[in-house]
């Protein structure tokens, strides 16, 4: 019983997967990064003038400036050096040159600055599962194709740099190309579970009594303005029914990893619910959009499914 | 060994933020960022509970009659912590601490002598038809002697 457990887990987490899949998923998590999620630099400097007293500095901030001292305070020259290498070590990430310590450098960097602006006793959720995934991808052989790395190699191996190998017909696959794809899965569904539960558990079946989320709506609306949200805090049978299917949303999630075939469904339903809390509440969870990528194999397998017209099905 | 690695990193990976999110409540579990809980809205919401926005307001010294908004970025702090200091005002126990804080946050963001420091507030109420938010008047929920020479003595009134 053990036995066939551990096999199917070793099956889930190291069964071969296209290298490809990976690399998309670096490409897309490192761009959207320096694109869209990178801490400006505007604000770092903005943070670092805060007084003293307001620093409370988070444990990953501590072991990152370690050779610095245990709890040392980064100053505005060194937020500037670090911004700097980070965006250096993101764009050779993104191409794939010197990919490993590019990779780790931008994870390290992305990580000590995001945990810099929550030390001052406010943190926010949307940056969490991204920076891990950063960290996924430097540990994975997210840069074994799809990079120059890659590139230079196979050029290498033809034997000068006239001469390419070509790619092969079919893509390549690789027993380590699987894991950090099924774990940023597996991070998504336990963020959606702890959300769900979290819901259950503090606000009972009066989570879905539609002025809870009216609540919610006015509250983030008037903090941050958003005439969707003034709107929606005003109507709390629409709230109502919101609020049902952010809950079962969230709490089936997993079944996006156990029926690979509603794997689609459920990335278009986070997609509008990222979207509907962004236009309402000005929630900014554009992160998961990117992690949505991990799903890249389910959704393709599942388009591929839909194009075999039922003349090709098998009659079983 | 690549494998054992891998594995390693999936159990402390998984295990770490599976470990942050049991129980499940409304306690944030910020402490191990970027491992984290999200309770975020999971408390209910009923007819007749109050939305309250706070709003700091200084007088300053030389024109004590009058007060200036005082907004998060004066302090140097993002919205969600402005609020949080502004509600410690409102209890007790970390009142006189709090008040201190701002009041010497205030004098340096403004770069001016503050006399008194005010707590302005905009009450929304939960009602039939959900949350109206019209246009609600500020009311001036209570005013703080401070000062350079303050000795940290408060004087609410409310």
């Amino acid at each position: 019983m053990m036995r066939s457990v551990l096999r199917a887990l070793d099956r889930h987490f190291f069964a071969p997967e296209r290298l490809s899949d990976l690399a998309l998923m670096r490409i897309v998590c490192v761009g959207a990064t320096l694109l869209f999620f990178f801490p400006s630099l505007q604000h770092q400097l903005y943070v670092a003038r805060a007084d003293q007293s307001l620093f409370q500095p988070l444990p990953a901030l501590k072991v990152l400036l370690l050779p610095l001292g245990w709890g040392v305070r980064p100053s505005p020259t060194l937020l500037q050096w670090v911004w700097t290498g980070t965006i250096v070590a993101g764009v050779a990430a993104l191409i794939g040159l010197f990919s490993r310590p590019a990779l780790l450098l931008f994870a390290a960097g992305n990580t000590l600055m995001v945990a810099h602006r929550y030390s001052y006793a406010e943190v926010h959720h949307p940056e969490a599962l991204l920076t891990i995934t950063l960290w996924l991808l430097a540990l994975s052989p997210s840069a074994a194709v799809l990079s120059l790395d890659a590139l230079i190699r196979r050029t290498r191996a033809a034997g000068g740099p006239m001469h390419v190998e070509p790619r092969p017909q079919t893509p390549s696959e690789g027993p380590f190309a699987r894991w950090p794809l099924r774990t940023v899965q597996w991070l998504l569904v336990l963020v959606y579970l702890s959300a769900g539960l979290s819901k259950l558990a503090a606000g009972g079946l009066d989570w879905f009594n539609g002025y809870t989320l009216s609540y919610y709506f006015a509250q983030d609306a008037l903090r941050w303005g958003s005439p969707v949200g003034l709107w929606l805090a005003g109507q709390p049978e629409i709230a109502s029914v919101l609020s049902i299917g952010a809950v079962v949303f969230e709490l089936t999630f997993v079944l996006a990893i156990l029926v690979p075939r509603l794997a689609p469904v459920y990335v278009l339903w986070g997609v509008a619910t990222h979207g509907l809390i962004y236009l309402a509440q000005r929630a900014p969870f554009f992160q998961y959009y990117a992690l949505f990528f991990a799903f890249i194999e389910s959704v393709r397998s599942a388009f591929q499914r839909r194009k075999i017209s039922p003349g090709e099905r098998s009659p079983i | 060994m690549p494998k054992a690695f891998a594995v390693a990193c999936i159990v402390l990976v998984l295990g770490a933020q599976a470990a942050l999110i049991f129980p499940p409540g409304k306690q944030p579990r910020n402490r191990y960022w970027p491992f984290l809980n999200y309770p975020m809205y999971s408390p209910a919401k009923h007819l007749g509970d109050s939305l309250i926005l706070p709003e700091l307001r200084a007088a300053p010294c030389d024109m004590p009659d009058s007060t200036l908004p005082v907004p998060a970025t004066t302090l140097h702090v993002d919205l969600g912590r402005y609020w949080q200091m502004l509600n410690a005002l409102t209890r007790s126990p970390r009142r006189e601490a709090m008040l201190d804080t701002l009041s010497r946050l205030t004098q340096s963001g403004m770069h001016e002598n503050v006399c008194a420091l005010e707590l302005w507030r905009q009450v929304f109420v939960v009602e039939q038809r959900g949350m109206r938010v019209e246009d609600r008047a500020w009311v001036r929920y209570a005013r703080w002697e401070v000062g350079p020479d303050s000795s940290g003595e408060t004087n609410p009134s409310q």
